[in-house]
């Protein structure tokens, strides 16, 4: 990378780090540092629960996905607004009004301590594990791409993620998370430019997206109905819709943000934000990767967009073979670029048959060096021993590094790490909120200054943020890891909306029903997902309603020692 | 004004004392149309990209 990108990259820490620290001035009680004092306008609020939901893996891992797959990830996102509103109408003037700082806590005013106790030991461990991941992934794609130290790279995002946070609390993240933002929507729109302006001179975008079409990467909507597959209209919609109730209205890391807002409506009209512009958002992520993959149509891609794999497998007992490979690729390349260039040309001519014509050679000629491709990830699977070996979040940095130009490469690698750096900072004063206020001050230390509570509160950020570096340089060792992490999210969004749909649902449901119920609803997504094919997606649904019925059935055997409160 | 059940009030040992939110903290304005509007968008974008699907794979 060039000076002036390593420069951009420095002056965008200091930035951040530096408006973070700032916001800790006059920051002398817990409401304040957990809560912003209910002082923070609904469009920042909006901003910061998005940018909370859009990690680095988003960035780097669905412009990938639009690479190789195309459009189809949409569908996930597709209960999302519908969700919102749900959670509008309901939790957030639930949670608002009972003035808690945690999700969990409403719990205890609901139910019973114990239920309080168990759902935010499920965030913590949850959330805290997925923290290490949200840095190991990002750091382990930068390390290579800029060719710097894993841990280096780790700790490069985690340490003044935590600094700004330890010191500058919920108001640091949340006027960073602001500016990440606008960074990030920025280096977006520059990749997008960068990669229609790499198109040949004689081919338009529309063409080029024509010949994209071919391969099925514009598809965007599938109608079939089939539980085993992932990406459908009816798993978005349904299973989605509830995965994005269990996390929107049930991780602490997003509640919180919207306990922030000034007023009810604020914290509605912040979920209004997502609820319009992430589907749009997340539609022009994967369709930068699915421009990414036109442009490498008439520019020579890497065999393997993972250049650690590429030069083991150069100086490895399968050079020969490897070489051949690559020598292959090229020529496909070349073959697939005249295909492409020549359906490109057929659109311009009024010949429906030529143009099919052309569109079948151009369909072979990418499956010829799809099947190279194949052969050369099989071949780095043999000689590594790596079963899980995928190079699909490379293609984005790697085309990021290669192919624009000096100011926009150091741009988008800020955008990249703001994403990061956005996600992780909110996850890290959540868990610390939950760590003090469920736990600290619940079960140890009932009362105490405000003054010593902020003192814990800075500290559990600390540790929440080394120990999410410490499980990041360990995760990035465990590739299925990462995998088990975040499908243990699905165990454990749906089961917690479960029990909050019981709190808000079934006024007549009992603690006991609610914590065996959590139980019940766990052990069932388990069992399900060990004997079955399912999508995760529907292992929310699936969580969520084993949590009701148990619950409910546990409820109903046992009568209710107190009024249920609203 | 709203009355807020404390932990007390539940026969719990309470941590967190009853802060009655002013008017402003409760700001409850209507949002029927902003939901509307969320749900008309997010039908025309599904058109839309249903549309776009459908022109570029064609």
């Amino acid at each position: 990378m060039h000076f002036i990108d390593w420069l951009i990259i420095t002056i965008y820490l200091i930035w951040i780090v530096s408006d973070g620290l700032k916001r800790s001035k006059g920051l002398n009680a817990v409401r304040g540092y957990f809560l912003a004092n209910r002082s923070l306008p609904w469009w920042a609020v909006g901003l910061t629960v998005m940018a909370t939901q859009m990690s680095a893996i988003t960035l780097v891992g669905t412009t990938g996905q639009g690479y190789t797959d195309g459009m189809r990830f949409v569908q996930f996102y597709f209960g999302l607004p519908v969700a919102m509103i749900i959670l509008s109408v309901t939790l957030v003037p639930f949670f608002y009004r009972a003035n808690v700082y945690t999700a969990y806590e409403y719990l205890e005013h609901r139910f019973d301590v114990r239920t309080r106790t168990l759902a935010s030991l499920l965030f913590l461990l949850s959330r805290g594990l997925q923290a290490g991941v949200v840095i190991a992934a990002p750091a382990v794609i930068l390390s290579i791409i800029l060719n710097l130290n894993l841990t280096i790279t780790i700790l490069a995002i985690g340490l003044p993620t935590t600094v700004y946070t330890m010191f500058g609390g919920v108001q640091a993240v949340t006027w960073t998370d602001v500016k990440q933002m606008v960074i990030i929507v920025a280096g977006l729109a520059a990749a997008i430019v960068g990669l229609v302006m790499g198109l040949p001179d004689e081919i338009g975008v529309g063409e080029a997206l024509h010949v994209a079409g071919t391969t099925g990467r514009l598809l965007t909507l599938d109608f079939t109905f089939d539980l085993n597959e992932t990406y459908t209209v009816w798993s978005g919609m349904i299973g989605g819709l509830f995965l994005m109730l269990g996390y929107f209205g049930c991780d602490q890391s997003q509640v919180q943000r919207y306990l922030t807002a000034r007023s009810v409506t604020a914290g509605r009209q912040s979920l209004m934000l997502s609820a319009f512009a992430k589907i749009p958002l997340q539609a022009l992520i994967l369709l930068t990767g699915v421009l990414v993959f036109t442009f490498y149509l008439f520019n020579a891609p890497p065999m393997l967009f993972n250049t650690v794999h590429d030069q083991q497998m150069r100086s490895s007992p399968h050079m020969a073979e490897y070489e051949e490979l690559n020598s292959n690729f090229l020529q496909a390349f070349n073959d697939r670029r005249e295909a492409a260039r020549a359906a490109a040309a057929a659109r311009r001519m009024p010949d429906p048959n030529g143009i099919e014509a052309a569109d079948a050679l151009f369909q072979k000629r990418d499956l010829e060096l799809s099947h190279i491709r194949d052969d050369a990830k099989a071949l780095v699977i043999e000689a590594t021993g790596d079963r899980s070996y995928s190079d699909v979040n490379y293609v984005f940095p790697t085309f990021v590094t290669t192919q624009l130009p000096i100011g926009v490469v150091g741009l988008i690698i800020a955008a990249i790490l703001a994403a990061a750096m956005s996600s992780i900072a909110a996850e890290l004063n959540s868990l610390s909120t939950a760590t003090v206020i469920d736990f600290y001050r619940r079960h140890f230390r009932r009362e105490a200054s405000d003054e010593h509570y902020m003192r814990v509160s800075k500290m559990t950020t600390g540790f929440w943020g080394l120990t999410a570096s410490i499980i990041a340089m360990y995760a990035v060792n465990l590739g299925t890891l990462i995998e088990v992490v975040n499908r243990f999210g699905s165990f454990f969004y749906g089961s917690l909306l479960g029990v909050f749909m019981l709190a808000i649902l079934v006024r007549w449901a009992t603690a006991r029903g609610a914590f065996w119920g959590l139980i019940g609803g766990m052990t069932s997504v388990t069992a399900v997902a060990l004997t079955s094919e399912i999508s995760f997606l529907w292992l929310n649904v699936v969580g969520a309603i084993a949590v009701f019925l148990v619950g409910i059935a546990i409820s109903a055997f046992q009568p209710s020692k107190k009024p249920a409160s609203s | 004004m709203n009355h807020i059940p404390t932990q007390e009030m539940d026969g719990h040992a309470g941590t967190t004392p009853t802060v009655i939110p002013n008017n402003s903290e409760t700001d409850d304005s209507p949002m029927g149309r902003t939901y509307l509007a969320v749900l008309i968008l997010e039908t025309i974008v599904l058109a839309g990209l249903w549309f776009l699907s459908r022109y570029f794979s064609s």
